[in-house]
């Protein structure tokens, strides 16, 4: 059972599933920036477009991983899904160390020297991972919270966790071991944010009693940090392995030309690994003060498809990788 | 000469007395995402307008929210708790400290590292190179004085024509990061080009923001040093050199007396304010309490804005600080930090800049 922004589907009817795409991406703060010009209906019918396009091309599901932080916006993606006809998954899930607000990122022996009452009391309040759990658990038994001051009743479907530190800073390992906790306890997919990270955190993630099978790996396509052999051992692990940059090929860091791709994709395919592997395009619809992706999402499905089956992967493992993995990842364990 | 308030301009002999650093709503940017905090918002309109309407049953005219764009300003709930109350508000544009108040999008990091999208990031507007995504005064520098000459952003991707009637700026206590530097170099050329003033946080780096203030050509006179009054940072010395040099300090908490680490007994207050009244420097003291309205996940102010006049002004006077000076610190200090005085010339040369801004930022390839 998958929990999309309309309600719960079936993991059967999920189809066809890119894992991870954005339709609105921003950071936090992009709607103070005068220079953001967000015309709502234009965005809306261009990601109409893209949505439409997708469907045409085969593609019936789709992850948004956004997260709680950078651009969601829960009843636009509920409107969308509906008028498209595609299944969308929101994410819930704090990004990195420098994209957490202050009001959950700020450093903890500062709050609690900020926050400590002179009559010996302990602080009013200090986050831990239990704190993030219960904070990321909310936005899939209540509702999402957005603009406005408002909470959604659309519910997120599966849980985010990132880290750009080298290690991971203090409020980024609270981040992913209270997503764990709540993936766990809602029984949702888990999404790590960059393979270089995954071999110390993925210890950290199922520490918390996630099973491997409903944790995904994503990033694991990014030019900078190529590594089939941890591909392999995570995979052997039992968590899923995510190249979901498909169509990124040039202009910007993690871009790479997709004939790599259909390489590591038929590694995976011939060293046994077709059902941990998940495929997306990341693409970013609307992009509020970023760049929007060049390509759209149904690039992996009239291109990238088309490659790999040149590539002699065959029908049996497509199927595999684009409607059987994703709908394990959501099925009952 | 005006002063733009959440219900339009008014002219300075109007404001009557002013309370220079209040906050109506205040929580650390993101508060929002947290399920813990309960925003009833009908509690928290009544809780604030019964503590402003207190402040003007005390003889309050006019009252400064000083959290600037992130920490809980919600510009239409503030211009209908004016417009009920009937005191005049005075809203703030800039940013504090980074960590609880500079939000990721301004960080400039994310597209850093690629050579394609700087080139997509870098504005250019004639005689103009600069990085769009914070990483530069100038790019904070138009986001304030948008605000300040254009309307004020507020919750559910919404833009306002109201204005910011005055720029808040700051930094950590115990340094001023890289950001921050930008910020409050921005906050002075905002501040500059409008017209209006600067009031700063974080008394542990006074001397630093005034440097900075300084630096960008802002004028002492537009300049108030806030949070003096702070209990880790009480120095005398160093309000008397700002008030010799033409900024004004502000002591602006009275009725934080217990339950937090800037809190000191009022007392303490009246003798600051005395000592500087004696030093000849009356006309460069402003007072204020910075009370909370309502709180979203911090601990709030347990005194309201009319503490000031209710309690603090009485202490004054028995003090022996007599009518006039009252009348100095409360009316016209206040008045003339608060009208503004754009200089035409360089409001014009901003104009063209901001229209080439917004021209450049609609060719951007980002607009879908």
């Amino acid at each position: 059972m998958a929990i999309t922004v309309n309600g719960p589907v079936p993991d059967d009817r999920l189809g066809i599933v890119a894992a991870h795409e954005h339709l609105l991406y921003g950071l936090p703060g992009w709607h103070d920036d005068p220079a953001v010009l967000f015309d709502r209906p234009k965005v809306f019918d261009a990601l109409l477009a893209a949505l439409r396009e997708f469907k045409a091309a085969g593609g019936n599901s789709l992850m948004d991983a956004s997260g709680t932080l950078c651009g969601r916006d829960p009843e636009f993606l509920k409107a969308l899904s509906a008028a498209a006809g595609i299944n969308i998954i929101a994410s819930c899930g704090l990004g990195a160390q420098e994209l957490i607000p202050g009001y959950f990122g700020l450093p903890l022996a500062e709050r609690a020297l900020r926050e400590q009452r002179r009559d010996g009391e302990p602080p009013l309040w200090i986050p831990d991972a239990g704190y993030i759990g219960g904070m990321l658990g909310a936005e899939m038994s209540d509702g999402m919270p957005m603009a406005g001051m408002v909470r959604s009743r659309a519910c997120a479907g599966f849980v985010l966790c990132a880290c750009s530190a080298q290690p991971a800073s203090e409020i980024e390992e609270m981040a992913i071991r209270g997503a764990a906790m709540a993936a766990r306890r809602h029984d949702v997919p888990l999404r790590l944010e960059g393979g270089a990270h995954a071999p110390r955190l993925f210890p950290l993630i199922t520490a918390e009693g996630l099973a491997a099978g409903r944790v995904v790996i994503g990033h694991c396509d990014d030019a900078r940090c190529l590594d089939s052999a941890r591909d392999r051992e995570l995979a052997s692990q039992g968590a899923y392995v995510a190249y979901d940059h498909v169509g990124w090929q040039d202009g910007s860091p993690h871009a790479m030309p997709d004939a790599q791709r259909v390489q590591q994709v038929k590694d995976m395919v011939a060293a046994g690994y077709a059902e941990r592997v998940l495929l997306s395009c990341g693409t970013v619809g609307c992009g509020l003060g970023v760049p929007a992706s060049k390509h759209g999402m149904s690039h992996l499905l009239k291109d990238f498809v088309p490659r790999l089956s040149g590539a002699g992967v065959g029908d049996s493992a497509l199927h595999t990788l684009l409607v059987e993995n994703p709908r394990r990842l959501f099925a009952q364990l | 000469m005006k002063v733009e308030t959440l219900t339009g301009p008014v002219a300075p002999q109007d404001l009557g007395i002013v309370a220079m650093r209040e906050h109506l709503l205040l929580g650390r940017h993101g508060w929002h995402w947290a399920p813990e905090v309960r925003f009833d918002r009908a509690a928290a309109f009544e809780s604030v307008l019964a503590r402003l309407e207190a402040f003007k049953k005390r003889g309050g005219g006019t009252l400064v929210d000083a959290s600037g764009i992130t920490l809980g300003r919600n510009v239409p709930f503030y211009r209908r708790l004016s417009e009920l109350s009937g005191v005049h508000i005075v809203a703030s544009t800039g940013f504090g400290e980074q960590s609880s108040s500079i939000p990721g999008h301004f960080l400039g990091r994310a597209y850093r590292v690629s050579t394609d999208a700087r080139q997509h990031w870098v504005r250019e507007i004639p005689g103009h190179f600069y990085s769009s995504h914070g990483e530069s005064k100038e790019y904070l520098m138009f986001l304030f004085y948008n605000e300040l000459t254009e309307g004020m952003a507020a919750p559910c991707m919404i833009r306002t024509g109201i204005k910011a009637g005055i720029v808040q700026t700051g930094s950590a206590w115990d340094g001023v990061s890289r950001l921050e530097e930008f910020s409050i170099r921005a906050a002075a050329m905002a501040a500059r080009h409008a017209g209006v003033s600067v009031i700063t946080t974080s008394a542990g780096q006074a001397r630093r923001h005034f440097e900075l203030l300084s630096a960008e050509g802002l004028e002492a006179q537009r300049i108030v040093i806030g949070h003096c009054d702070d209990a880790r940072a009480v120095d005398l010395d160093r309000d008397r050199s700002f008030a010799e040099k033409g900024a004004y300090v502000a002591y602006d908490h009275i009725g934080w007396e217990k339950d937090a680490p800037h809190a000191m007994a009022d007392d303490e207050r009246v003798a600051l304010v005395k000592a500087m009244v004696q030093a000849g420097y009356a006309e460069r003291v402003v007072l204020s309490s910075s009370a909370v309205g309502a709180a979203m996940g911090l601990p709030a102010s347990s005194h309201g804005y009319e503490r000031l006049l209710a309690d603090f002004v009485p202490r004054l006077d028995r003090a022996g600080i007599g009518e006039a000076v009252l009348e100095t610190l409360l009316v016209d200090t206040p008045r003339r930090l608060l009208a503004a005085s754009q200089d035409e010339e360089a409001a014009e040369q901003l104009r063209a800049f901001a229209e080439g801004f917004r021209s450049a930022s609609r060719q951007q390839r980002w607009d879908v």
